[in-house]
């Protein structure tokens, strides 16, 4: 299973929860939160990804982001 | 049986009276957040189409983390919201045909209270406490205590395979992956 890479942004609503960001292809990122557990090596499961583009891939978050999407464009070296 | 395959996590566990043929009662964990009130005088509106809008900071300005009293327990008046957590932990990122939703318990839900808006799909994948839009609908303050069965998730299987969260033989053979 894919991981893609995050930074942890700040505590979540819940003690159990953090919001962390995932730097998309674009230089911009996506914001979601997700629980502690979720977090591995500062990375989150995303399955495999769902497209391919050059250098980007298209994978599936977790969960929602706070913008309300759930497949972004990440590079494919953000991705192991 | 998901349990014991494996294919579900529920931590901690619920006693085996909490589990129907599809279902699972959850409980509600001690910490929820109250929407502040608005000064005398200020209007405020929310803005969530705005680009950069941070829906995780914006619901920290407007509401305030509280803990349901362990003696008291905490009334919510009759049409108020609130947003509260299951205190279990759900992992449905082993069986990625797995999906649930959240809905309310009819003994709950006869006394005017909601627990989700518009939004009871779990999605295969998931993992973490479930997010509770708890709300009373109803004429009568309803006294809310931690521990108390709040909601049940109801379980779905997908049909065919998707893309997300599926490790078996056959993933990513369309995408060309990294190495």
């Amino acid at each position: 299973m894919a991981q893609v890479k995050i930074e942890q942004v700040r505590e979540g609503q819940h003690p159990s929860e953090v919001v962390v960001a995932v730097r998309t292809a674009d230089g911009g990122s996506e914001k979601l939160v997700v629980d502690r557990r979720s977090i591995r090596n500062d990375a989150l499961d995303v399955g495999y990804p769902v497209g391919e583009d050059n250098d980007r891939l298209l994978v599936e978050l977790p969960r929602e982001s706070m913008r309300g999407l759930w497949r972004v464009w990440v590079k494919r070296d953000s991705v192991d | 049986m998901a349990i014991e395959r494996g294919s579900l996590v529920i931590d901690p566990r619920p006693d085996e009276r909490a589990f129907a043929s599809t279902s699972v009662d959850l409980t509600l964990d001690q910490t929820f957040s109250v929407f502040r009130k608005s000064p005398a005088g200020i209007n405020i509106s929310i803005d969530p189409a705005l680009e950069g809008f941070d829906h995780d900071a914006a619901m920290e300005q407007i509401t305030e983390r509280q803990i349901i009293d362990p003696n008291e327990g905490y009334v919510l008046p009759s049409q108020k919201l609130i947003l509260g957590w299951s205190a279990e932990y759900i992992d449905l990122r082993k069986d990625p045909r797995l999906g649930a939703r959240v809905e309310g318990k009819s003994s709950l839900g006869r006394l005017g209270l909601g627990v989700h808006v518009t939004a009871p799909t779990i999605h295969a994948g998931f993992d973490g406490r479930i997010r509770l839009e708890i709300i009373n609908h109803g004429l009568i303050p309803i006294k809310l205590r931690a521990g108390m069965r709040i909601c049940q998730l109801i379980f779905e299987v997908t049909l065919g395979t998707p893309d997300k969260g599926y490790s078996g033989r056959f993933s990513g053979q369309n995408v060309a992956r990294k190495g």
